[in-house]
């Protein structure tokens, strides 16, 4: 069964047609029972629709989910250039048996494997050292696959959902599904994202309308943009800006009902607003030592990594609805021991410092955390040396924490060399559909109509991963 | 405005060593996919050597590539480069069934057992499928209301609901609606005031339209419409995204269509076949090759999978902008199955894929598997035009150092000296296009995988019901001729229907079919058949005149109504679904940039015509395709370069849609950064003290007269009484004690800062 609620009512749409999904939705589609209520929720939703349309509602407003949600946001943990699943989460003895035997033959993990927390998740000892400390909280998916082992394919299907075509980032799915709680943020947020393999498509919002789109932090537009007022005195620009809301006003009185100019005037408010309060929200200056501690910021190795996540509990707490972090270079053809310690030296306290702090201000319960990149790597020796791995699309890991899925739970596997995914496995309409479900967002049914006919971020697949909702 | 931690990272990001390269092809060695593709790729080789040496894409361009001084020019005849045979044959074409020998099926199952019979559907209901004849025209009981049958046909359904029509809107604002519908642009106070000042309103009003519509900025206003439409960019995107050196062709040769009024049936003509169109004149010929622009303009991914995906992806956006853009059809929905709603099925999608498999693209890029020593950018690998003996195609101008930077090696080579921001050369007589390759129909490809191959329809041979055949497709050509006549005819039901309703929408702010890119069953119904009907017929019989169709719309009293919603007929239609009132319509980023730019006094109307980019593709900030007008520039925003996945974050804040999709009707957001950027951009701030300084230049004028002026340049109106106390109660508010800036400057830049940020500024009354 299909939520559009275009083809519902297509009458009742005189703001915008494609606003309508947002309005309807904004005034609650989830507390009525589906299916046999449908025709009535189809009258009653015409009404509200039309209710809507005389009044000014912000495109980003926060919508109710489908279903009951178990989380409220995603940050997601991007490693960009696959990191390898054998070295860390996917303990393969009879790998380690094999030992290195030279190019393109088998190569053992190098990193020793242990036992972590109370349900003795296998993981790579000592490359993580604070992330273990919270292996209770993950749930390791070892059985992800991706279609194609390279690097532009495999990270725009993470991003998008489709390795062919130009399709909205899984960000502005979830965005456009529920809206943002922030009142002044934008309610998808990337941090550092990369500007190669698919760059700003991986996190746009292709035919779903731009606002939808993530706003890039970090870059040289320096994030939210024209946030300050360079060329105004004191309060001469609300002096200004009352004197252009009286004009509004004005033309409001002459065209009444006009939710655009409704619109308008709010959207200028706040935008007034939000010159004051994202400022706040960006500087970290406030945060008390023990705080910088815990993620790392006043340490070379993870301060870079360390303020990114600290930004990101920042921005949850905002309510942003979709938080994207990136760590670059985990593109271990070469130097495996030395880059994979060196790139987990630098998220590992960061990463660890965020589940903490979430936890510790009750926020872990309703934020999902997901980390992984766009595929994993190749059991066997990439170049000879033993020092090496190359792309493995059909089996690797990627991990989820926090709201809603269990953890020290390992789902999936791969065989047993780590060379494919056997059980347990997830392509990435499968994660998208997991992570939709967990937001309380049925893939099938959130829809876009585009070039004729309803879009899906999950095209036509997508199976939940029920094994691992907690 | 960057906090440290932002700088910190990006710092961070620059210290990072990647010390990794994929390996050969993207796909790992051991995959066995990649082992079967290396294989199939030997297979296949060896088959083209069989054949006779495969055929090689021009690898340098002989003579557009120096100046013209030095080159053959003046040919009449096209020197554009081909292969003698088509890439994707194997042996020679025999027939047009294509019976030449099957590629191998890679060494792996890829396609189950087909279930996709030929389930055609034999009848339709689609109403746009419908043959098109002229409805009666209704009778109206208020008879003087109407000034046009357009308005019968509304005012029967008004009069139906009882609701009144709104009158006539005041002057000031018909008239800035009109300067900015047909030009994007304000009228300046003169031109206002000419209107104002004039006693005969309705011979005024009818005299401005058509001088609009003489007017060249017209064709810069309204070829931007159909841009949207044919997802127009300056590069290609995807993961490479190498720059179109030459898109700006095809933009400048659609602006001037519609500043000639070149009748839509021949424009349709021009853009899928203008190669196989006679021609007497160079001028004529080069028009028409210019056209095929829109062939070449789609996105690709030049590091494909394979050769054949990258053949079938173009094919497949060629199709897509073919048939959505001028049919409002969804084709594409067809290349790996049977259309789900429409009466499309994949052997239709194929027999119109074999016009296109045999056509050569020229984008002036390479992909990787056949890139040439250009590289991925080729200015050899463009259409060339012939040279006009009168000069007017321009002149050649070189690159930076006056090198002849015209291939991605050109640009490497000026790179490794150590230049920086390379600029490359501009040769007049090359553009994107497309031309006829070696015929060869395309085999239905079983679930859209390019290696799993069925039988080939021949080449046009689209069955969809109610629809009229395409005319015959010799065997020796690629169809594009049959098919751009079987669109632009008189008895396709859909051609002059879609069109009319892209005009409208840009007229009244919706379609009549809201949905203008889909006509098909998925699509929404008019909601006025009867009247859509009646333009289409209309649009055919005055010879698909779009100048015509739209001033018959102006003139329309419709048009001409109030927007005015404290009627009692808004209160029957507060959705004014019936067009009894104008609807507000905000302005796109265009019309806004370009009346800041207006404001100033700094619009600089020239079109620039020297290549707009810079960069091969990638990701390094050298590298990287760029334009070289930023949105600080003076030109019209027409003319600024489209890169893909590189606007800036303006464009997306007023709606500009992704040039990477075909979008015929832009989103209306009202969002926070909207108003951000009218309060604080650089480029705002910037534009507004200068048309202060503007404003106090003006001699002899007291405060009050610049205000008024002020109000006309800005909002095209004087300001009331009121209006002139809040204005003033507002500039003696401010307290310009402690700014650099000339206190006088200071309030009036406040002053015009405050007006272009008010609604009034960004919409039409």
């Amino acid at each position: 069964m299909k939520l559009n609620a275009r083809r519902l009512c297509p009458d009742t749409l005189p703001i915008h047609g494609r606003r309508a999904f947002l309005q309807q939705s904004a005034n609650g589609f989830g507390s009525l029972a589906l299916g046999a209520l449908l025709s009535q929720w189809a009258s009653s939703s015409a009404l509200q629709a039309a209710e809507a349309a005389k009044k000014y509602v912000s495109p980003t407003a926060p919508k109710a989910p489908q279903f009951t949600a178990r989380a409220k946001r995603v940050i997601f943990l991007f490693m960009e250039g696959g990191p390898s699943h054998i070295d860390t989460f996917d303990w393969k003895p009879e790998l380690a048996k094999l030992g290195a035997s030279g190019k393109s033959r088998p190569l053992a993990p190098v990193f020793p494997f242990r036992p972590q927390g109370k349900n003795g998740l296998m993981m790579a000892d000592g490359l993580f050292p604070h992330l273990a400390g919270h292996a209770d909280e993950l749930c390791l998916l070892n059985g992800v696959t991706t279609k194609t082992p390279s690097h532009h394919q495999g990270i725009v299907s993470l991003h998008t959902g489709s390795e062919n075509f130009v399709r909205p980032s899984l960000g502005s799915w979830v965005t456009y599904g529920l809206g943002t709680e922030s009142e002044d943020l934008p309610g998808f947020i990337t941090i550092d994202p990369i500007s190669h393999n698919g760059g700003a498509q991986n996190y746009g919002s292709a035919f779903l309308p731009a606002t939808f789109q993530g706003t890039r932090l970090g870059s040289g537009s320096g994030g939210v943009p024209n946030i300050r007022n360079n060329h105004m005195l004191g309060d001469d620009q609300r002096r200004q800006l009352d004197f252009v809301q009286q004009m509004n006003r004005k033309l409001l009185a002459q065209t009444p009902g006009q939710a655009e100019l409704e619109g308008v005037i709010e959207s200028s408010e706040l935008a007034f607003r939000m010159q004051s309060s994202v400022p706040q929200t960006f500087d970290t200056s406030d945060e008390p030592q023990h705080i910088r501690d815990l993620y790392g910021i006043d340490d070379g190795t993870t301060e870079r990594f360390g303020q990114a996540c600290l930004m990101a509990r920042r921005l949850a707490e905002k309510g942003v609805r979709f938080i994207q972090l990136t760590s670059a270079g985990w593109d271990h053809h070469n130097n495996l021991r030395s880059g994979l310690q060196g790139r987990w030296d630098a998220i590992d306290r960061p990463i660890a410092g965020l589940i903490s702090d979430l936890k510790q201000r009750g926020l872990l319960k309703d934020t999902l955390i997901l980390w992984g990149g766009e595929f994993g790597r190749s059991t066997a020796d990439d170049k000879g040396d033993g020092d090496g791995r190359g792309h493995q699309a059909k089996g690797f890991t990627m991990w989820m924490a926090g709201a809603g899925v269990k953890g020290g739970f390992r789902h999936g596997a791969t065989d047993e060399l780590g060379g494919a995914a056997v059980e347990g496995k997830m392509n990435m309409h499968d994660l998208h559909a997991t992570i939709l479900h967990l937001l309380g967002l049925d893939h099938e049914a959130l829809t876009y109509r585009y070039a004729g006919r309803d879009f899906r971020l999950t095209e036509t697949g997508g199976v939940v991963a029920r094994e691992i909702l907690a | 405005m960057l906090r440290p931690w932002i700088i910190s990272a990006l710092l961070g990001t620059a210290a990072i060593v990647v010390a990794a390269e994929p390996p050969a092809g993207g796909l790992d060695p051991n995959d066995p996919l990649f082992k079967a593709l290396q294989e199939m790729k030997g297979e296949i080789d060896a088959l083209k050597r069989e054949a006779g040496g495969g055929m090689s894409p021009p690898k340098r361009a002989p003579a557009g590539m120096t100046p013209p001084s030095m080159s053959p020019g003046g040919k009449t005849s096209p020197a554009m480069q081909r292969p003698s045979t088509n890439k994707r044959t194997t042996s020679p074409p025999t027939s047009a069934m294509g019976q030449g020998r099957e590629l191998p099926s890679p060494p792996r199952s890829i396609a189950a057992p087909t279930l996709l019979g030929p389930a055609v559907r034999t009848t339709t209901d689609i109403w746009s499928f419908q043959r098109l004849k002229p409805p009666p025209v209704p009778t109206v009981k208020n008879g003087g209301w109407p000034r046009d049958d357009v308005d019968r046909f509304l005012l029967a359904k008004l009069e139906a609901a009882d609701v009144a029509p709104n009158p006539e809107a005041d002057a000031a604002a018909l008239c800035r609606r009109a300067y900015f519908d047909l030009t994007g642009l304000p009228p300046s106070e003169a031109e206002l005031s000419a209107f104002l000042d004039r006693r005969d309103r309705g011979a005024a009003y009818a005299e401005l339209v058509d001088k609009l519509l003489a007017s060249p900025r017209f064709g810069e206003r309204w070829a931007r419409h159909w841009l949207d439409v044919v997802r127009y960019a300056d590069s290609v995107g995807r993961s490479w995204n190498a720059p179109f050196t030459y898109a700006w062709r095809y933009r400048d040769y659609v602006i001037d269509s519609y500043n000639r009024d070149t009748p839509f049936d021949k424009f349709i003509l021009e853009q899928l076949a203008g190669d196989q169109l006679p021609a007497t004149d160079p001028e004529t010929r080069r028009r028409q090759l210019l056209g095929t622009g829109l062939l070449a303009l789609g996105t690709a991914e030049l590091r494909p999978e394979s050769e054949e995906q990258f053949i079938l992806d173009r094919v497949d956006d060629q199709i897509d902008v073919t048939t959505r853009g001028f049919l409002g059809l969804t084709i594409s929905c067809a290349r790996c199955h049977d259309h789900k709603y429409d009466p499309v099925s994949m052997r239709d999608y194929y027999a119109l894929a074999g016009i296109f498999y045999s056509t050569y693209t020229l984008t002036g890029q390479g992909w990787q598997g056949d890139s040439g020593p250009g590289g991925y950018v080729d200015a050899s690998r463009l259409v060339r035009l012939p040279n006009l003996p009168d000069g007017s195609a321009g002149s050649y101008m070189p690159g930076s150092e006056g090198a002849d930077v015209h291939t991605m090696s050109d640009y490497q080579r000026l790179w490794s000296g150590g230049l920086r921001n390379i600029r490359y050369a501009t040769d007049p007589n090359v553009a994107m296009g497309a031309t006829d390759d070696a015929p060869l129909d395309c085999p239905i490809r079983e679930n859209g995988e390019p290696y799993a191959r069925r039988e080939a329809p021949p080449r046009g041979d689209v069955r969809i019901p109610s629809l009229p055949k395409l005319p015959p497709i010799p065997p020796s050509s690629a169809g594009r001729l049959q098919l751009a006549q079987w669109i632009a005819s008189k008895q396709n039901p859909l051609t002059a229907r879609v069109y009319v309703n892209r005009v409208w929408r840009h007229l009244f702010g919706r379609g009549l079919v809201r949905t203008p890119d889909d006509f098909g069953s998925t699509g929404e119904a008019p909601t006025h058949p009867e009247l859509l009907d009646h333009l289409a017929a209309k649009f055919q019989a005055d010879g698909w005149s779009t100048k015509k169709l739209i001033r018959t719309l102006m003139l329309s009293a419709t048009y001409r109504t109030s927007s005015a919603a404290d009627t009692s007929g808004a209160s029957k239609d507060e959705a004014n679904a019936l067009y009894g009132r104008a609807s507000l319509r905000r302005l796109e980023w265009e019309p806004l940039r370009d009346a800041l730019l207006a404001a100033s006094g700094r619009l600089e109307l020239e079109r620039p015509q020297i290549v707009l980019v810079s960069g091969i593709g990638g990701k390094a900030g050298q590298s990287a395709a760029r334009g070289i007008f930023d949105v600080e520039s003076p030109y019209r925003t027409v003319y600024l370069p489209i890169i893909r996945g590189g606007l800036s974050e303006e464009y997306g804040t007023f709606d500009f849609p992704d040039p990477a999709q075909i979008k015929g009707d832009r989103e209306t957001t009202t969002v926070a950064p909207q108003a951000l950027f009218f309060l604080n951009d650089e480029f705002v701030v910037d534009c507004c003290r200068d048309a202060a300084e503007r404003i106090l230049a003006e001699p002899n004028l007291d405060d009050v007269d610049r205000v008024r002026l002020a109000y006309l340049r800005l909002l095209g109106r004087q300001p009331t009484a009121d209006e002139l106390a809040s204005v003033r109660d507002f500039v003696t508010s401010l307290d310009p004690q402690g700014s650099a800036r000339d206190p006088i400057a200071y309030r009036w830049t406040a002053l015009v800062q405050a007006l272009v940020a008010s609604a009034e500024f960004r919409y039409l009354r």
